[in-house]
């Protein structure tokens, strides 16, 4: 008896080797993920930040400068910002060559201090392409975190559920309410619709540059293999990073979607390609270097991707940190969370994963909008560091608070409440200095 | 019998069609039709779980719903060869194959149900992804993965009686070995490379 006839088997043949073909034809090992010019930066995706009577350096041969509409000194590519600047968005206008060029929305005047500043690294938002309570709960979160009022925001990809143009739109909705700087970089997802990441640059422009925050460094340094869940950097990017990563700060963050180093593999456990040694690793091309460079600068990665997972993994004084998603997870009962960090003078001093569904910042002012009470729900299970805005009308006296210290105040009534709210409920006054408490 | 009548008797009747299947063997013409099912299935899959089409993924679907069939038939084949066991292989390839089909293909019906539902009529409308996977909805699948296996275990057994003529504790444990394996492999494409 014959074994097999062989021909039956051939149209089979041909169709595993047509799909693997469309598999390799449509693989892009590395998307064109923009890289940020020291030219082009500040801009209105990767704004600057700066604090009243700090500095301000750009890196062009301006002969004038404005920031918003007030010109100031500009000397060897430094602005010197005035003590009265007051907290907010500015565009940054410079005269290049007797033509101006303004930059929107690009300079941001912040309360905090960059001595002891808080912020929040959220990622995996997945915005929906359809409207309703899905991204209304989104939006939701980014108000808590606007209510928190950390210096700024980062957020580590998979800001979309695919890349689709509507989930742009959903997601730059979701994020409009923040007061403060939000720097982002592509995940997986954005790659799926748009594998060269052209929709990404066009909403949200690069997805590799760097900031400094006083003298901490933030890299954004996103490296996806598309349409893939795992990563990859290539030889130009690795050298961008030994070069950016290499520059001086008292403590360095990279920030990047995929986890890097990590005590556990989730679900992709069982990939044995992902174990390196006693790790576990979703990086594939350019692992060994990424790993060299981070542990060498002694770098703190900020990761996402694995949703429910939250987790903090030492290895060779490098520190990564897996921080867990925004959008909910079947199977889990928290909902959505966020890492929260606090540095003081070049060195983390608190790190906690915030559940929105646990902490609640409500504002009630008076009929004439001179004092506030500010209630806060707190059952985290640890103390939350806030700093509080509220805007009450022009004064002409200084305010106070019962609770926690005032900031930072502008003459149009604008005042930062600094505040480490205890487990439990919270209530804060703030009034002007001629009236009692009420 | 008709052709096409195989497909339909392996949800009435599945030993009347192996019978068929083991008196006129076409796994050429079978093959087919699952490849050209399931190239059609993850391609409206595609759609209604992310509204969007992506070429990369709905090949990679359907080379890992090629595995999950393919895979264990062939190496349960091997398998019951190396036993000792003598048997149509044409036969047995077809039988396995329509059978592990006609369970996709209701699990398909299930799944496309729920996508018109998930993204017309829901409230609020989700991509069936988002719902399954973000959403706890999938409690319904569970249930049809669960008739589905149950099914499945079924027809393999079924084809291990009458085509192969194995006790049934050889099926069980060579089908077991053949689709853990199998699942295995599948595992690798999905949570190693896409």
């Amino acid at each position: 008896m014959k074994l097999i006839r062989l021909t039956s088997y051939v149209p089979l043949t041909i169709f595993i080797i047509v799909l693997v073909m469309i598999m390799w034809l449509t693989y892009l090992p590395f998307p064109n993920i923009i890289r940020l010019t020291d030219s082009d930066y500040p801009n209105q995706d990767v704004p600057t930040m700066v604090t009243p009577g700090g500095n301000l350096a750009v890196s062009m041969n301006a002969e004038k400068v404005w920031i918003g509409e007030r010109e100031l000194e500009i000397e060897e590519e430094i602005i010197r910002i005035p003590q009265d600047f007051p907290p907010g968005w500015y565009d940054l206008t410079l005269q290049l060559d007797g033509a101006n060029i303004t930059r929107y929305d690009s300079v941001y005047v912040t309360p905090t201090s960059s001595q002891d500043f808080t912020f929040v690294q959220l990622t995996d938002i997945h915005t929906p392409c359809y409207g309703g309570q899905d991204v209304e709960e989104r939006r939701g979160v980014l108000d808590l975190i606007n209510d928190i009022g950390p210096a700024f925001v980062v957020d580590t990809g998979d800001m979309t559920d695919y890349g689709l143009e509507q989930q742009y739109i959903w997601y730059k909705w979701i994020t409009s309410g923040l007061e403060m700087p939000i720097y982002r970089i592509p995940g997986n997802m954005e790659t799926y619709s748009d594998p060269n990441l052209e929709r990404y640059a066009k909403h949200l422009g690069p997805g590799n540059y760097y900031f400094y925050f006083g003298e901490t460094l933030f890299v954004a340094g996103a490296a996806l293999h598309s349409p893939r869940s795992w990563g990859g950097f290539d030889d130009a990017q690795i050298k961008w990073l030994d070069t950016t990563l290499s520059k001086e700060a008292d403590l360095k963050f990279l920030l990047h979607h995929i986890p890097i180093v990590s005590d556990e593999g989730r679900d992709y456990k069982y990939v044995p390609w992902g174990w390196k040694g006693d790790h576990f690793s979703q990086i594939e091309q350019g692992y060994e270097q990424i790993v060299n460079i981070l542990t060498r600068e002694k770098v703190m990665t900020l990761s996402g991707h694995w949703h429910g997972y939250s987790h903090e993994s030492e290895y060779e004084g490098a520190t990564f940190y897996n921080t867990p998603s925004v959008t909910r997870m079947s199977g889990i009962k928290e909902g959505p969370r966020f890492r929260l960090f606090r540095i003081q003078n070049g060195t983390i001093t608190y790190d906690n994963v915030v559940e929105y569904e646990k902490l609640a910042i409500t504002r009630e002012y008076n009929t004439d909008n001179t004092q506030v009470t500010i209630r806060i729900r707190n059952e985290e299970g640890f103390p939350v560091p806030l700093n509080i805005h509220v805007e009450l009308s022009p004064s002409v006296f200084p305010h106070k608070t019962d609770l926690g210290e005032i900031v930072a105040s502008t003459a149009s009534g604008d005042i930062w409440v600094k505040y480490s709210a205890p487990i439990g409920e919270s209530e804060i006054q703030v009034t002007p200095t001629n009236m009692s408490k009420t | 019998m008709l052709y096409t009548d195989r497909l339909r008797m392996l949800f009435l009747h599945p030993s009347k069609s192996f019978q068929e299947i083991m008196s006129r063997p076409s796994f050429l013409r079978s093959s087919i039709l699952v490849m050209i099912g399931s190239a059609i299935y993850c391609t409206i899959a595609e759609f209604g779980l992310f509204n969007s089409i992506n070429a990369h993924f709905i090949a990679g679907y359907a080379l890992m719903f090629t595995i999950l069939w393919f895979l264990p038939t062939l190496l349960s084949m091997v398998f019951f060869k190396i036993i000792g066991r003598k048997f149509n292989t044409e036969s047995y390839m077809e039988a396995s194959a329509l059978s592990l089909f006609s369970v996709a293909t209701l699990v398909f019906i299930f799944l496309l149900a729920f996508m018109i539902y998930s993204n017309l009529f829901a409230e609020p409308r989700r991509t069936a992804y988002f719902a399954l996977v973000y959403y706890n909805q999938w409690p319904p699948f569970a249930v049809v993965g669960v008739i589905g296996a149950i099914m499945i275990v079924h027809r393999v057994l079924g084809i291990g009686r009458l085509i192969v003529n194995a006790k049934i504790y050889q099926v069980v444990i060579i089908w077991l070995a053949a689709v853990a394996i199998s699942m295995y492999i599948a595992y690798l494409l999905f949570r190693g490379w896409l």
